[in-house]
């Protein structure tokens, strides 16, 4: 049987500074009708650009295609797209195949209603009336499982959340039954529960329509739950292609091998021993962040964003303690008011003994030298004007002015080739680093005050798997060095059990589990953390049978209007240092309930 | 990067003119997009202010001395031209040579100055506004929108009136024309840039609002600002020469090419080169301008310097 897509000998290059860089070189692939195929690779390999090379899209991001062809099979015709006209490949585009992107933010017109935009494609290229084309659109809709089909015509894009909007990217991909679906990243944006949903879908519906899938990713967990056979690509080319049993089973090359072990995996890996009791670096007790929501003309209050509520726990010297929880839990703005970045609403903060809650900034001073933070973004996280030096010795040259610039160097030197960098880094700017270099260099300027405590938010979502265990275990490492005490702010399981002591599992600005990492990611006793775990991707096709029939809830919102304050029931213990939120509200929130094989409300006679 | 060798010679003493201001052009080498626009435009300006500076040995003439008896004579070239005055001279008998060239070096200080009075104004209340927000942001926007609401003309005719026709007041209401447009350009950069990780790191590792406005923030919005700088410096030499034309400039007989191309109107059909030779000027000036302001903004760029 001819197969669907050939890719035979495809080469692509780009123009840099009037150099050819060749992105793609001699890759062939072919795949079958009805088949999931997936291309994994680190940033930079070129799967993106394949992808786009079969869209023929790759010309306008300024690509060359230097040789080979793509040939694709429509009905018992096969065409070879690259000297098909423009015209033609309009056609061929969301008719016989069809793409979905990574960032479902932006790929929606939001002045535009779901409804209007499902509907155009199918004016456009199937000529259907109006009424027949919001017909078809509410019924994809519902084929990708979007409650209330009819509803969400009306909506605009930004009335959906992330997974929402990814669902109708799918439908709007799927509107015109193409024969191939490419699928670019379509997880990567996702939180973890919502990635285990719309994996769960994309497979249902491959299946259902009979059409084959060309999934990229660089996440080996996720290529495991859908692709059925896997190509891995290194800088431009194909290094290794098997069915992906096979291949996760037993890797042939070296750079497979190391792939597949970079990926972090649930039990994989022991969590480190945790620490003998010493005094704690950091304590927080009952921090409460809200935020205010304003409407109308006079910006009346009408409620409060709840983004921390009642959360208290601590920290010792050595100790890495992992914050978890999906976007919106407020993980992330419990560290930035530890960094009093931000102002808490009340609850106190005592960083090495000292009271910071409510410090003036002239005294935060002193405090902020043992307390640092490293930030997700290592792009955004670098000031692109300053060059290594200036930035990994900028809060000596807030807190230390009195340093000449040799002992800054001095010091910069030092603490590069402590992260791994060398000295010929330091007059180098931003840009001219990769992004594992960047990280090390926040690392580095962490480091710069010798601080007891860092606050690390999301230090390695940004990253690729193999650099993402480089720079693991460099912090490893330092908190061994140095007796660092980390808040390692994550919502990656597999990251998470790799790095930390003990774990604490945020949901809806709460704390609902906290306890020491093996306990609670071996014995999971809150019903959400549960659905948490049982989120997590795993690399290894032959455990896919692990059907995810996550219901398609969506997080309730933490927004509550005045006066409506949620309870904060008090954590219980059900083991050696391990608490659980016992809550009989879990029982009425549809979201961590229902859907978990058994229904886990915890009594204090069950715990005890 | 041989053709940056080249170049260099040249550039220095440009930047060291046009960009004395700035403290950051100390660096040896161009970046590495410099092509062929930006020799031709150093070149242009250099020129044009080194014709200026150089005004009193280069004019033939008093600029201000009327000869009648040699009155509306054509550039060199046309009928009757004499070979005495090489650009003609205008209704009084003057050199427009001469009033050229030291119209040139009177609108280009005014410009200048009163470009860097409305950026020094317009920057400051920007960068108040965007970092302290609260009342402080309240007030400065509301002064920007007064500012933007009530006609300039008027504000200037008020001002002149009450403080005279000075040069320093005329630098003083140039500079108030634009201030409110760099305000606004600031205050928006900062909001966008002040929510970044690596502001939010600064302001982590204890970094003062100065310090965040001046290493993190300025540098990374020099580029708008330099272009917005280039626009207003032209559009202060046209309000220059309309404040002229209401008798409001700078006063008669001195030269500016605004007031020589104001002056001139009357006598546009019969001899339009009076118009002529100060209007060509002045779009040789902006053109420079404008090319330098882009030149400027891909070199503070560190980001297009070599990888």
């Amino acid at each position: 049987m001819t197969p669907l897509l050939a890719i035979d000998r495809l080469s692509v290059d780009f123009r840099s500074q009037g150099r050819p860089v060749s992105a793609v070189k001699n890759l062939s692939l072919s795949i079958q009708p009805g088949e999931a195929v997936a291309i994994v690779g680190e940033s930079g390999s070129g799967k993106s650009v394949t992808a786009l090379s079969v869209m023929r899209l790759i010309e306008r991001e300024g690509g060359i295609i230097s040789r080979g062809a793509i040939r694709l099979r429509e009905r018992n015709e096969v065409h070879d797209l690259l000297q098909l006209p423009e015209a033609q490949m309009r056609r061929i585009r969301g008719n016989v195949v069809s793409m979905i992107f990574q960032e479902p933010m932006t790929c929606l017109n939001p002045v535009m209603t779901i409804g209007q935009q499902l509907a155009e494609v199918l004016m456009l290229h199937e000529g259907l009336a109006r009424g027949a084309a919001y017909a078809a659109a509410q019924h994809m809709l519902d084929r990708v499982r979007l409650s209330d089909a009819a509803g969400r015509l009306k909506q605009y894009p930004h009335e959906l959340s992330g997974g929402m909007r990814q669902r109708v990217m799918i439908a709007m991909a799927l509107l015109c039954r193409p024969q191939l679906l490419i699928a670019d990243e379509p997880t990567t944006a996702l939180d973890v529960t919502v990635q285990a949903q719309i994996l769960g879908l994309i497979r249902e519906l491959q299946r259902e329509l009979g059409m084959a899938v060309l999934f990229i990713s660089h996440d080996l967990g996720v290529v495991a739950e859908v692709a059925e056979r896997v190509v891995v690509m290194r800088q431009g080319e194909s290094i290794e292609e098997n069915a992906s049993v096979e291949l996760y089973a037993r890797p042939q090359q070296k750079y497979t091998k190391a792939l597949i072990a970079a990926v972090p995996r649930l039990g994989a890996e022991r969590a480190p021993e945790t620490v003998p009791d010493q005094k704690p670096v950091l304590t927080v007790e009952g921090l409460v962040k809200r935020f205010p929501v304003r409407k109308g003309p006079l910006k009346k209050l009408v409620g409060h964003v709840h983004a921390v509520e009642n959360v208290s726990f601590e920290i010792r010297a050595g100790e890495t303690l992992a914050l978890v929880g999906e976007s919106g839990c407020g993980k992330s703005t419990t560290g930035r008011a530890l960094m009093k970045l931000i102002e808490p609403t009340s609850g106190s903060i005592t960083i090495a003994g000292q009271d910071v809650t409510h410090l003036p900034r002239s005294a935060m001073q002193t405090v902020r030298r043992n307390v640092q933070m490293i930030f997700q973004d290592p792009y955004a996280s670098l000031n692109p004007r300053l060059s290594a030096l200036d930035l990994v010795t900028e809060p000596l040259i807030i807190h230390e002015p009195q340093m000449t610039r040799e002992e800054r160097r001095a010091r910069a030197s030092a603490l590069l080739r402590q992260v791994g960098l060398d000295d010929e880094h330091l007059d180098r700017y931003p840009h001219q680093f990769s992004g594992g270099q960047r990280q090390r260099l926040c690392i580095a300027r962490a480091l710069c005050l010798k601080p007891q405590l860092i606050v690390a938010d999301e230090p390695v979502s940004a990253l690729d798997v193999s650099v993402q265990a480089q720079v693991l275990d460099l912090m490893r490492d330092l908190q061994r060095e140095l007796g660092l005490a980390y808040l390692f702010i994550s919502h990656d399981m597999g990251v998470v059990e790799r790095m930390s002591h003990r774990v604490a599992v945020m949901y809806l600005g709460q704390i609902v589990e906290i306890g020491p990492a093996g306990a609670v990611l071996g014995s999971p006793r809150h019903p959400y953390t549960r659905r948490l775990l049982a989120s997590v991707p795993i690399p290894d096709p032959s455990r896919r049978s692990r059907a995810i029939t996550l219901d398609d809830g969506e997080l309730p919102s933490p927004v509550r209007r005045l006066g409506d304050d949620p309870s904060t029931p008090p954590l219980v213990p059900v083991g050696p240092a391990h608490f659980v939120q016992n809550s009989s509200n879990f029982s009425a929130d549809p979201y961590t309930q229902g859907s978990l094989p058994q229904p886990a409300i915890l009594t204090v006679e069950q715990c005890c | 990067m041989p053709n940056a060798l080249e170049a260099k010679p040249l550039i220095k003493p440009v930047s060291m003119i046009t960009g004395a201001a700035w403290g950051l052009l100390k660096r040896p080498t161009l970046p590495s997009g410099t092509n062929g626009m930006v020799v031709v435009a150093a070149g242009l300006a250099l020129l044009l202010i080194t014709v200026a500076l150089l005004a009193p040995v280069l004019a033939p003439f008093d600029p201000d001395q009327q000869k009648l008896l040699a009155r509306l004579k054509p550039p060199v070239g046309f009928e009757r031209a004499n070979l005495t005055y090489l650009l003609g001279t205008d209704q009084l008998g003057r050199d427009l040579l001469s009033r050229c060239l030291y119209g040139l070096r009177l609108t280009l200080a005014l410009a200048l100055l009163g470009t860097l009075v409305g950026l020094v104004i317009g920057v400051g209340l920007g960068l108040a506004a965007g970092l302290l927000g609260g009342v402080v942001d309240a007030v400065i926007m509301g002064l920007v929108d007064i500012k933007l609401s009530l006609p300039f003309t008027l504000v200037a005719l008020l001002v002149i009136a009450l403080a005279g026709t000075d040069i320093a007041v005329l630098i003083g209401v140039l500079g108030i024309a634009y201030w409110a447009h760099f305000t606004r350009l600031v205050r928006a950069q900062v909001l966008s840039l002040r929510e970044l990780p690596y502001v939010e790191a600064a302001r982590a590792s204890g970094g003062s609002g100065w310090r965040i406005a001046t290493t993190h923030m300025l540098p990374n919005i020099i580029s708008p600002i330099l272009v917005m700088m280039s626009l207003n410096f032209s559009n202060l030499i046209l309000l220059e020469s309309s404040l002229s034309f209401l008798g409001l400039g700078v006063q008669p007989p001195t030269a500016t090419l605004g007031s020589m191309v104001g002056q001139g109107r009357d006598y546009m059909a019969s001899a339009p080169w009076i118009v002529a030779v100060p209007a060509l000027l002045i779009v040789l000036v902006s053109l420079a301008a404008m090319l330098m302001g882009d030149f400027l903004r891909d070199r503070f760029d560190v980001r297009l310097r070599e990888r």
